[in-house]
């Protein structure tokens, strides 16, 4: 904060010497701009002066407070209170040394929280190992132990081999009894990788599980009611209001302005293959065509929501949809939103 | 009410013309400014109320458009302070 002040009189006395004009005028042309910047917040509620900034007149509603001894409720007034904004020259002037100055990125948490599942999906290789010990140890067991301690990268590179040995083992119905010794020396090494091996064969087996179950979103036939928007018909069928450009896209020849819809409008809905929050790739490309549509239909209303479809699809980075409409999309708006970081959270 | 308002305004009640009321109000903000503002002194105007620059250190903050936090640099900011006849006037 300031610690000096300079008085009315001072101020008067400085600028009569640099302007040359008498002190009696210079102290009646202050007072009088003061009493015309009351007269016209009084007027219109807003004084510009030039070169300092604008005066304007700023209305508090009124609110409900507590008193703080009694603990009653008490309505306080509304009330007005005089805001003094500088001029933009004034604040640069008085900046100029820290002008150079830009404000800067920092690696904030967000990117922390990111990286937290990388190590989860290393936990589930450390747990299984404790089962381990549950096999019959042979004698020579704590030395192995220690050895593992000190590399424990080789059983990785030793087990193609012994895949092929485990093969060996269980296809032809034992006939070989050499291979039964092995197993008693080698038990150890081997029963251990298996307990890793299982983690990297379900999860190719658990994937077209996931694939072959197709939760399909029923669309149809819908009639707008009066205050419906896109929005809240897409939560009605999907769950989820982010997917109205699929909607839309579906309806084109009837809704013009995707902010507007008529009563009485007979809209189709498309199905979906998959359920929010687990689409298909064809549920994803087609939305991604709504996202485009919406995107074409904003930019021709110059509407600057526009940018944020575009963001989305060029975020998904589907380079079909994006070929198919690279006639009508902006070049600018590509460039201007590759710039943009960060990832959308519709999927 | 705009600047050219009062200009027209101080012309009248003064007894000068506008280009001598501009020039007396140019060189008087520019004193403010320069000399006062800028050297950290507060101004304190009857019946109006207070200038004063006070100084706001460098700090970090969200940003929700990038999604990251930023740190932002120090800056001086221009305040005014209603008088108490002012206050009580626009109540």
């Amino acid at each position: 904060m300031m610690n000096k002040k300079i008085t009315f009189a001072n101020l008067v006395d400085k600028i009569a010497e640099e302007t040359g004009a008498s002190k009696k005028l210079i102290h009646d042309l202050l007072t009088e701009t003061v009493h015309l910047t009351r007269e016209g917040l009084n007027r219109d509620g807003y004084v510009n002066l030039g070169g300092l900034g604008r005066f304007r007149l700023k209305w508090h509603k009124a609110r409900y407070g507590r008193n703080p001894q009694t603990g009653e409720k008490i309505e306080i007034p509304g009330r007005n209170s005089v805001n003094f904004t500088a001029e933009a020259n004034l604040r640069e002037y008085i900046n100029r040394q820290y002008s150079h100055l830009q404000s800067e990125i920092i690696e904030g948490k967000i990117e922390q929280v990111k990286a937290e599942p990388d190590d989860i999906s290393i936990k589930p290789k450390d747990t299984p190992s404790p089962p381990v010990s549950k096999t019959p140890p042979p004698p020579a067991r704590p030395e192995k132990k220690e050895e593992k301690k000190r590399f424990p990268r080789w059983p990785w590179l030793a087990l193609p081999l012994i895949i092929i040995i485990l093969a060996i083992i269980f296809w032809p119905s034992r006939k070989v009894t050499e291979t039964e010794i092995k197993e008693q020396v080698i038990s150890e090494k081997v029963e251990k990788d298996i307990q890793i091996l299982p983690e990297e064969t379900e999860q190719p087996e658990t994937k077209p599980v996931i694939e072959e179950i197709k939760y399909e979103m029923p669309g149809g036939q819908h009639t707008v009611k009066p205050g419906e928007k896109l929005w809240t018909i897409s939560l009605d069928f999907y769950n989820q209001g982010d997917l109205w450009p699929n909607i839309y896209r579906m309806n084109l020849n009837e809704i013009q302005n995707p902010d507007l819809l008529l009563i009485g409008n007979e809209i189709s809905i498309p199905s979906l293959q998959g359920k929010p929050g687990n689409l298909t790739q064809k549920d994803i490309e087609d939305i991604a065509e709504g996202f485009i549509e919406v995107y074409l239909a904003y930019k021709e209303s110059d509407n600057r929501k526009a940018l944020y479809y575009l963001w989305v699809v060029k975020k998904w980075n589907i380079n079909e949809i994006m070929d198919k409409y690279s006639d009508r999309i902006d070049e600018t708006d590509l460039k201007l939103v590759d710039k943009i970081e960060g990832y959308p959270q519709i999927k | 009410m705009t600047n050219s308002e009062i200009i027209k305004n101080l012309s009248l009640h003064l007894g000068k013309s506008q280009v001598e009321i501009k020039r007396l109000l140019k060189s008087s903000t520019k004193i403010i400014t320069r000399d006062i503002l800028d050297r950290d002194i507060g101004i304190t105007i009857p019946d109006l109320g207070t200038f004063s620059a006070y100084f706001k250190g460098k700090r970090k903050s969200f940003n929700p458009y990038h999604n990251k936090f930023m740190l932002l640099p120090p800056k001086r900011i221009i305040r005014f302070h209603p008088g108490s006849s002012i206050k009580n006037e626009f109540k």
